[in-house]
């Protein structure tokens, strides 16, 4: 029965569990709603069965305090993987120099494995996730240490083959164990790797992918879609990361070309280029929160909304801050936030109200 | 059980394969006879200039130092007179015989380095070249100082050029790019003398610069080697441990090398340390 949801899944329908038992005891109490005793046992038993799984399978939180201690939980295993992450990095360069090279290798490889092994391990007793989370962050940092560091001890020349192994072994533990931060470690090494190679079609060498902003377009673009042909509906909060990655990676790019025309690929005018790409900042931002209120996708509309908000400033900065008096110029900037905030509430008017189902 | 299996060998198949292929590649480049062998010194090879935070790395890299011979005008850059818009066009940059205005020179700000084989001489002509040019500013320092023996103007530029002269001389690189090509093989038979030229990878770019006159002129920049730091083996770490900082990452006090290195370079042209002797 869990097989098909994911963790938010079954977090989510336990609140509405929650939500719906003290609606029920309100409606009783004001004597809206009466249930029969059967009913009401009946209704209890399938909710306690319910959460009963979803504890079991994901560790679900029954209570407000629950939540905001899991919270709690969750920033720390960022910060002790990413600490753990950078503690393994300095402990290989604090030590190394000591070991020949055959050691080195041994170490560099054996901490790979290890690390994997134990993450491995961790999942399989840890309903929460957290520590699996943090052991899958350390293993990938040892692979990453590994290949970087036989780069330097035999002094290979970079290639940007190295992104395409730490995605996969990044999406590989991923998607075994539900980890949305190594799906974003898979996605940014997936990203320049795809960059890299765009950029080498035309004859640039892959370090350099980062000087042409347009290199990121085409991959921007697969990962948003990306969730559209996947369904990544058993794994929490994945389609999300891909459509704010793509979209992260295309405006980013877009953004910088709207100000420096001579990046682009484009042989046309720098002034030109710059124009262009600030109408199309605006228009695809504006289609994205469309996209995102028609789809039900808060992600979207979220990110569409600062980065209109931001082409937006950046330009009025562009034409005005000198222009203008301090004061009116931040009193336009703050009309135009009024102005956006009438927008949005007319647009969320005309949203039809929400009568039965899943919000 | 069956999906914990699938993960581990997944896990496993990638760290384990990705490992053995990085590691056949450098086997594959140290097979055989080395492509070339050098013995280079501490002019060309200089300890890192924060080699005293080896507290926190314990690793020792030592950094390849190279030279253009640069035509007078572009001194202080990396715009080799050999690198010409010709030679760019044969290394496959994408450059016009021809740049008229502004217009037609703006697509061409745009390029990005391209990978090449480049040479490296070591203590060869270029490097003659490179003292006779600053035999030459010395002697013209000292000529302007004869025609006007009061001004001390003139003393300290003849002392600056007897510094650098003496620099040129003692302590800079001998190691000089002195041609690029996008066919290793070539290059090797042009270059024949394995002990004398090195062929490792590099990059390079093209820079338009229109001159006072109008003109439109492309200069061909090395931008960089693909490999310029190179790894020291434990094994030699020995001989390094006892170098005093003086002279760490600054040539201006490097009066006489303190080690010569022999660096192999194999197939892949990806260069190894083969041995390390003190130089007295």
């Amino acid at each position: 029965m869990t097989d098909q949801l994911s963790k938010t899944d079954a977090q989510q329908r336990s609140d509405q569990i929650r939500a719906f038992q003290h609606e029920l005891v309100e409606l009783e109490q004001s004597g809206v709603l009466l249930l029969f005793d059967e009913q009401r046992q009946r209704i209890e038993k399938c909710h306690q069965a319910l959460l009963a799984d979803y504890r079991a399978a994901f560790d679900v939180d029954s209570s407000h305090q629950e939540k905001q201690l899991s919270l709690g939980m969750r920033v720390a295993s960022f910060l002790g993987a990413v600490a753990l992450a950078a503690s393994l990095f300095f402990l290989f360069y604090q030590f190394w120099g000591r070991f020949d090279t055959r050691g080195q290798v041994l170490i560099l490889a054996s901490a790979s494995i290890i690390t994997f092994l134990i993450t491995v391990f961790v999942a399989s007793r840890d309903s929460s996730g957290y520590f699996t989370k943090l052991a899958g962050l350390v293993s990938f940092s040892a692979f990453v240490l590994n290949i970087s560091m036989f780069g330097q001890i035999f002094n290979i020349t970079p290639t940007d083959n190295a992104l395409l192994v730490w995605a996969a072994f990044a999406l590989i533990l991923a998607y075994s164990y539900d980890v949305r931060l190594l799906l974003v470690a898979a996605i940014l090494c997936l990203i320049a790797f795809v960059a890299a190679r765009v950029g080498a079609w035309s004859g640039v060498y892959w370090i350099h992918f980062g000087e042409r902003p347009e290199n990121f377009i085409p991959v921007a673009l697969l990962l948003f879609f990306l969730p559209q042909w996947l369904d990544h509906k058993r794994f929490s909060g994945f389609a999300l990361a891909y459509r704010v990655c793509g979209a992260l990676a295309l405006f980013i790019p877009m953004l910088i070309l709207s100000y420096w025309g001579d990046a682009s690929y484009l042989n046309f005018a720098p002034d030109l280029i710059e124009g262009g790409y600030q109408l199309l900042g605006f228009t695809l931002s504006a289609a994205l929160v469309w996209l995102g209120i028609r789809k039900g996708w808060g992600d979207a509309v979220n990110t569409g909304v600062t980065f209109f908000a931001l082409f937006l400033y950046t330009k009025f900065f562009d034409w005005w801050w000198q222009a203008m008096p301090k004061y009116l110029f931040f009193l336009v900037i703050g009309l135009v936030a009024i102005l956006c905030l009438v927008v949005l509430k007319r647009l969320r008017n005309t949203q039809p109200p929400v009568t039965g189902g899943r919000p | 059980m069956k999906r914990q299996l699938k993960i581990l060998l997944l896990g496993l198949g990638v760290i384990t394969a990705t490992n053995a292929v990085a590691l056949l590649g450098v086997a594959y480049n140290r097979s055989a006879e080395p492509e070339a062998v050098l013995e280079l010194t501490e002019r060309e090879l200089t300890l890192p200039y924060r080699y005293i935070s080896k507290d926190e790395n314990s690793g020792l890299m030592l950094h390849l130092i190279w030279r253009v011979l640069y035509q007078d005008e572009y001194r202080g850059g990396q715009a080799a007179e050999w690198l010409t818009q010709e030679k760019l066009q044969t290394l496959g940059l994408d450059l016009p015989d021809d740049i008229a205005d502004e217009t037609a020179a703006r697509p061409y700000y745009k390029l990005r380095p391209h990978e090449v084989f480049v040479v490296l001489e070591y203590d060869g002509e270029r490097y003659q070249q490179a003292l006779a040019m600053q035999d030459k500013a010395l002697a013209e320092a000292q000529a302007l100082l004869m025609n006007n023996p009061d001004k001390d103007e003139f003393k300290q530029r003849v002392e600056q050029e007897l510094n650098q002269l003496e620099l040129e001389r003692d302590a800079s690189s001998r190691l000089f790019v002195i041609d690029a090509g996008l066919d290793a093989a070539q290059l090797r038979q042009r270059y024949a003398d394995p002990s004398r030229y090195l062929i490792l990878k590099g990059l390079v770019n093209a820079a338009i610069n229109r001159e006072a006159d109008g003109r439109y002129v492309t200069k061909g920049i090395i931008t960089q080697l693909l490999v310029d730091d190179i790894n020291v083996p434990l094994s030699y770490r020995s001989r390094f441990d006892s170098l005093d900082d003086y002279s760490r990452g600054d040539s201006r006090h490097i009066k006489t090398p303190r080690y010569a290195i022999k660096l192999a370079v194999g197939k892949r042209f990806e260069p190894w340390i083969i041995d390390v002797r003190a130089l007295k």
